[in-house]
């Protein structure tokens, strides 16, 4: 289980994604549910600590209803899967869907779409017969709904794939933002996303849904947030003096922020007078008050028309110096760059002058 | 710094205590004889402020006076920042340093042994040296400030100077902000780089050179956690591959055993035949064999009686053709000896046909010896002809005297020196040309021909002379005449050898006449080309012989002409005709010839035809026997064939009887041949490949249950440790590490780029600084030198590198100067600086005997400039010679007195 790369709260990601679980067992206990659905990609890759595994298959067992799960692509039907595990055995309310064959579920039929390989261009709904309606026909599917854009197909899965197959409701898994299709006009298909966010960037994850079917009804679906974690992505472009006090007002007024993780990106041009309010939002991120927070300014530049950033500084050799730095941070500056000397190096020197000069002229 | 006084004891030539001083703040000149302590004093003054107290070695050693046991000691009172120090050393013996301060009049101490060194060498500016004495680059500023003997030449400023010479000009443009900026971005500096500018290694180094260490490790682990779970994703894939490669194998194995056991039953019934075939086979050729066994012998016996019957007539017939053979052979020998005495008789008349061709050989002989004899008596007569003519004309060469042409052109040169001295002596002459009137006479006073001579009316008189020509003319008077001649005595003289020359030359020829001599050398030359081609002729004919050998050749062909034609006297009038000799001999010869050939050719065949007719009774001879013995072996054959004693229509009608048993036998076998024929293939052939084809597909299915066993052993091991969570973990660290390495080295790269651009800012800033340290200094030499040097060139060191005159573009090295010059130069340039070293605080100059090479006239001009810099600066001059300071009015005047 990856944790997105944010270091020292890597274990903290982890183990909330196993809370998360157990948050999903209130769930199933609290809306007595007759039985839970998933579709795939429990685990992000068959060589995962089989640990891991066996607290999983654990924690599924205490849902206290039947679960259904097919293997994904990336925990695909394989040799040495973590399908092969003694832990799904054990559990008995947990059945490892492993053939494209009809099920009963309480309450009507349930067609699996198990997947046992990584990669296929084929639509694992294809083998589900259109049968009669005489009880509910559930599918249960990996793969990616037509319309969504990806480099190669990539087990792709038809907006009519539940009409076509005659199915009340067709469970989806793979992507991790939840998102409902509408099949023949009436919303028959959808995703749940993770039940925890994993990253940033992503839409709407975090959320179980809730699927009521009635024989001969729409299906009634209804997310309900499961995540334990906030991931913020922040992505400002600076224009004037100014810019920065909303954003710290921002991360000032952030709650939970010992469960949020935050990703500061600043692009654009840094005026001289907004120095310090940038160091105060460096400080914010950095003074632990988050999870995890990174600032990256590496796209900032300092004003080349701000003539603060020069007058700020005694006259004499310290202007030289800002003036000069000023000129190399600036992308287009066509004059000889020392070794080193990108854009990003100088402005980052240059602000390191200022924080001497700073101390020293205090 | 200003010095107040030293006192030293025990220090070379000071055995005893010594103290000079005190020093004023201006100019002060110690002054004594050469090798009285002066530049000692200098030596003990820096060994008190800059070296440390505990120092050994020889160079230390030698400061100890010669010969005794004492302690060097020094103390010196001095005054740095408005307070009064005095520091006291011993060296070698119980080495102690103190430094005392003055409060409130008197010396307190202040610091004692290596912090009291290190307190005065830091308030001199100077730094330690690390072994031995210190040297000129630990003196701090003193490197500029004091000149020991004979080192006033500045070579390079060590960091330290350089940096307080700069911070000194530089002071007043960077001003103090910058300056505390700058340093505290030269220890953000320091604490990542190295002086040179490389990331610090180590404990202690940079964090960005430990963090990529740590993120070079953390890629190796993920590298190693890509490479299981590559392992882990191919072992998984292989299991898969080899489960499916296993139950192909099981189907193919299970249809090869099919086909086998099919085969097998085939086989069975295919071999059974086989045997029946080869039964019947046996049968049909044993009837065969009996048979052909059976009919050979009765084609035996008819054949061996042919053979009998046959060679019985042969017999008889050979025997009657010997007989006649025997008849013929006896008249063949017959002729043959006939022939061969014809042959004989025919040979006895060679002799007769040798003799002609010996004559004619002779004859040809004499003829040839004959003409060589005429042509040689010719080339004779031919030669002596020419040693005639030869001998006349040299007779005729030795009768005429003539020049030779090298003589005739010293002639032709002797005769032209000859006219040239006589005109040239006529031109030189004056010329008088008197005309008379009356008769008398006139007396030739002063001239060629001087004396009296007639003169007669009418008749002109010539007179020539030189210088002048002076002539009394009774009556008339003197005349004289003069002009302007020329050297005629040296004409004269020219002629006169000239003309004995000329004779010496022509003497011998009885003429001068210069054409007559010219005729007489073309004489001469006519006469020796004559005698030449006479020569030549003569040579042509001896063709390289002499006379006597064509004289003795002639005699020998004589006597050999004579031997030739003994017993042919007629020969001497009437030579042989070779040809009609020939031709006699030649027909002789031909006749004889033909008669031979014919004769020899008539007992060749006779011989041939003898020895063909006992060749063939030979040969009738060897067949007789050959018949016989035929005969005799067929005999023999026909009594082993009728052994069995039947008759021949017995066996006839046994081998009747055999042929009809043996077609019953072959009847039999192809019947079991069309049975086999039914069978396409080999069944037994088949079975073994299908046998083969079974074993194959049996090992394979066994071996992929292997394989795959093995594999899915490897993947569960795999999977036991997770290699995903490895990976995952070994990637989160080194995108974490990555992070913040990029953080680091953008920090780095900051702090070097910053420290970069401090360092040219005040680089650009600190190179206008020279400008004005240059151009004081060039003041200086100007005053000294006057305008001749031009302006001084100096580095970003602060070292002069040169003088640039007004004539020049580029500049003159200092080792192109004169010593006197090179001087000025360098005492202009440490004035330069020290003015700037002392614009915060007054400092001590102390030049020690410098100026050697300088002349009094820019020595009174320096003195001049001393006396100005003074304001500023204490002046300290060690010198052996008072008086050329003495124009400085206001010095302070020390003499070294021990």
């Amino acid at each position: 289980m990856k944790a997105a790369h944010v270091g020292e709260a890597a274990a903290r990601v982890r183990e909330e994604r196993l809370l998360a679980l157990d948050r999903l067992g209130s769930h199933v206990r609290s809306l007595a549910v007759d039985f839970v659905l998933v579709a795939g990609d429990v685990f992000e890759d068959n060589g995962v600590d089989r640990s891991l595994v066996q607290a999983v298959a654990d924690k599924a067992s205490f849902f206290g209803v039947p679960v259904y799960i097919i293997p994904g692509n990336h925990d695909s039907l394989v040799p040495g899967s973590v399908w092969d595990h003694p832990a799904w055995k054990s559990a008995r309310n947990v059945h490892v869907l492993r053939d494209e064959r009809p099920v009963e579920v309480p309450g009507g039929v349930l067609f699996p779409c198990p997947l046992l390989a990584k990669r296929s261009s084929q639509d694992p709904t294809a083998w589900i017969p259109p049968g009669p309606g005489h009880s509910v026909r559930i599918g249960l599917a990996h793969g990616t709904v037509e319309g969504i854009r990806q480099d190669e197909p990539d087990y792709p899965i038809s907006r009519q794939a539940a009409q076509r197959a005659n199915l009340d409701y067709l469970a989806l898994g793979h992507w991790h933002s939840t998102a409902v299709y509408a099949d023949g006009g009436v919303p028959r298909m959808a995703y749940s996303g993770t039940h925890e966010p994993t990253g940033f960037g992503e839409r709407d994850s975090g959320n179980v849904l809730l699927v009521k079917i009635n024989p001969g009804q729409p299906p009634q679906i209804a997310p309900q947030a499961n995540g334990g974690l906030k991931w913020l992505q922040i992505d400002d472009e600076l224009r004037s003096a100014g810019d920065l006090a909303g954003l710290r007002a921002r991360l000032e007024a952030l709650d939970k922020p010992g469960s949020t993780l935050v990703n500061v990106r600043l692009f654009g041009l840094l005026a001289a007078a907004d120095r310090e309010e940038l160091a105060h939002i460096a400080d914010i991120l950095k003074a632990s008050r988050f999870l995890y927070s990174r600032l990256d300014t590496s796209h900032l530049y300092p004003s080349p028309q701000d003539d603060t950033w020069i007058e700020a500084l005694p006259a004499g050799l310290l202007r030289d110096i800002a003036a000069r730095l000023r000129d190399l941070s600036n992308p287009s500056f066509s004059g000889r760059r020392p070794e080193g000397g990108t854009p990003t190096v100088a402005a980052r020197a240059l602000l390191e002058l200022y924080a001497v000069a700073a101390g020293v002229l205090r | 710094m200003i010095l107040k006084s030293i006192k030293v004891a025990g220090w070379r030539c000071f055995a005893n205590p010594l103290e000079i001083g005190p020093f004023e703040e201006g100019i002060n000149i110690v002054h004594a004889p050469n090798a009285t302590g002066k530049s000692t004093l200098f030596d003990a003054m820096v060994r008190a402020l800059v070296d440390g107290h505990r120092i050994g070695g020889r160079d230390v050693e030698a400061i100890r006076p010669w010969g005794r046991n004492l302690a060097p000691t020094v103390s010196v009172e001095f005054t740095s920042g408005g307070t009064e120090y005095r520091i006291t050393k011993r060296f070698l013996d119980r080495p102690f340093s103190r430094l005392e301060r003055q409060e409130k009049g008197e010396y307190v101490p202040l610091a004692e042994g290596d912090a009291a060194d290190e307190r005065v060498r830091a308030i001199a500016m100077g730094s330690a040296p690390g072994r031995g004495l210190s040297k000129p680059e630990h003196w701090g500023p003193a490197q500029v400030l004091w000149a020991p003997q004979g080192e006033l030449k500045l070579e390079k400023l060590s960091g330290n100077l350089l940096a307080d010479i700069r911070t000194a000009l530089g002071a007043q443009i960077c001003g103090p902000a910058s300056r505390l900026v700058e340093e505290k971005i030269d220890i953000m500096f320091g604490e990542v780089y190295t002086p040179t500018g490389k990331l610090k290694s180590g404990d202690k180094g940079a964090p960005v050179v430990r963090l990529q260490a740590a993120l070079a490790e953390a890629t190796r682990k993920r590298d190693d956690a890509v490479g299981l779970q590559v392992d882990f994703d191919a072992a998984a894939r292989r299991v898969q591959e080899l489960g499916t490669q296993r139950a192909e194998a099981a189907k193919e194995l299970a249809r090869v055993k099919k086909d086998m056991d099919e085969a097998r039953v085939r086989a069975e019934e295919y071999r059974k035949l086989i045997s029946d075939r080869d039964q019947r086979a046996e049968r049909a050729r044993a009837a065969g064999a009996e048979h052909s066994e059976l009919r050979a012998r009765i084609d035996s016996i008819r054949s061996v009686r042919n053979e009998i019957k046959n060679a019985t007539e042969s017999l008889e017939k050979l025997v009657a053709d010997i007989a006649a053979v025997d008849q013929e052979s006896a008249q063949r020998e017959k002729e043959a000896a006939a022939a061969r005495a014809a042959l004989e008789e025919l040979r006895g008349q060679r002799a007769a046909v040798d003799n002609a061709a010996a004559l004619v050989n002779r004859a040809r002989r004499f003829v040839a010896c004959a003409g060589e004899l005429s042509a040689l008596a010719d080339r004779l007569a031919r030669v002596e002809a020419a040693k005639k003519t030869e001998e006349m004309l040299l007779k005729q060469r030795h009768d005429l005297s003539a020049p030779s042409e090298s003589t005739l052109k010293a002639i032709r040169q002797a005769a032209e020196d000859l006219f040239k001295a006589k005109t040239s002596m006529e031109s030189a002459l004056l010329n008088l040309e008197i005309l008379p009137e009356t008769a008398g006479y006139l007396d030739i006073i002063k001239g060629e021909g001087a004396g009296v001579v007639s003169i007669e009316p009418g008749e002109p008189i010539h007179i020539k002379g030189t210088p002048e020509i002076l002539v009394h003319l009774p009556g008339a008077g003197r005349i004289r005449a003069w002009g302007q001649a020329g050297n005629v005595e040296e004409w004269r003289r020219r002629k006169a050898e000239a003309e004995e020359e000329l004779t010496r030359l022509t003497w011998a020829f009885g003429t001068t006449d210069v054409e007559r001599l010219s005729e007489l050398t073309q004489q001469g030359a006519d006469l020796e080309r004559k005698i030449g081609e006479a020569k030549k002729e003569a040579e042509v004919y001896l063709q390289g012989r002499t006379l006597e050998f064509l004289q003795q050749e002639k005699s020998r062909l004589e006597t050999q002409l004579a031997e030739l034609g003994s017993g042919h006297p007629e020969w001497s009038a009437d030579p042989p005709d070779v040809t009609a000799l020939e031709s006699a001999a030649k027909e002789a010869s031909d006749a004889f010839k033909v008669g031979i050939d014919a004769a020899e050719s008539r007992r060749d065949r006779a011989v041939e035809a003898a020895a063909v007719s006992s060749k063939n009774k030979a040969v009738l001879e060897a067949r007789r026997e050959g018949e016989a013995k035929r005969l005799l072996k067929a005999e023999e054959e026909m009594s082993k064939l009728t052994v069995d004693g039947r008759s021949n229509v017995e066996r006839e009608e046994e081998l009747r009887k055999l042929a009809l048993a043996w077609d019953g036998a072959r009847a039999s076998l192809e019947e079991a041949k069309k049975a086999l024929e039914a069978y396409k293939d080999d069944p037994v052939a088949t079975v073994q490949k299908l046998e083969k084809d079974h074993d194959r597909a049996s090992s394979l299915e066994r071996k992929l249950e292997l394989d795959e066993r093995d594999v899915l052993r490897d993947l569960r091991a795999l999977t036991e440790r997770g290699p995903y969570s490895l990976l995952a973990a070994a990637e989160e660290e080194v995108e974490k590490l990555r992070g913040e390495v990029a953080m680091e080295e953008l920090r780095t790269g900051a702090i070097k780029l910053l420290h970069d651009v401090v360092g040219e800012c005040k680089q650009e800033v600190l190179a206008g600084v020279v400008g004005p340290v240059e151009e004081r200094a060039t003041g200086l030499l100007r005053r000294i030198a006057g305008d001749r040097l031009g302006n001084l060139k100096m580095g970003m060191g602060f070292v002069p590198e040169g003088v640039v005159p007004g004539e020049c573009d580029a500049p003159v090295m200092l080792e192109h100067m004169s010593g006197g010059e090179e001087e000025q130069v360098y005492l202009a340039v440490r004035l330069a600086l020290a003015e700037v070293l002392a614009r915060e605080e007054r400092q001590l100059l102390v030049l020690d005997d410098a100026l050697t090479y300088t002349d009094s006239y820019r020595l009174s001009r320096v003195l001049k400039i001393l006396e100005e810099v003074s304001q500023h600066l204490q002046i300290l001059i060690l010198t052996c010679d008072r008086g050329r300071y003495l124009d400085l009015s206001n010095a302070n005047l020390v003499p070294l007195e021990h």
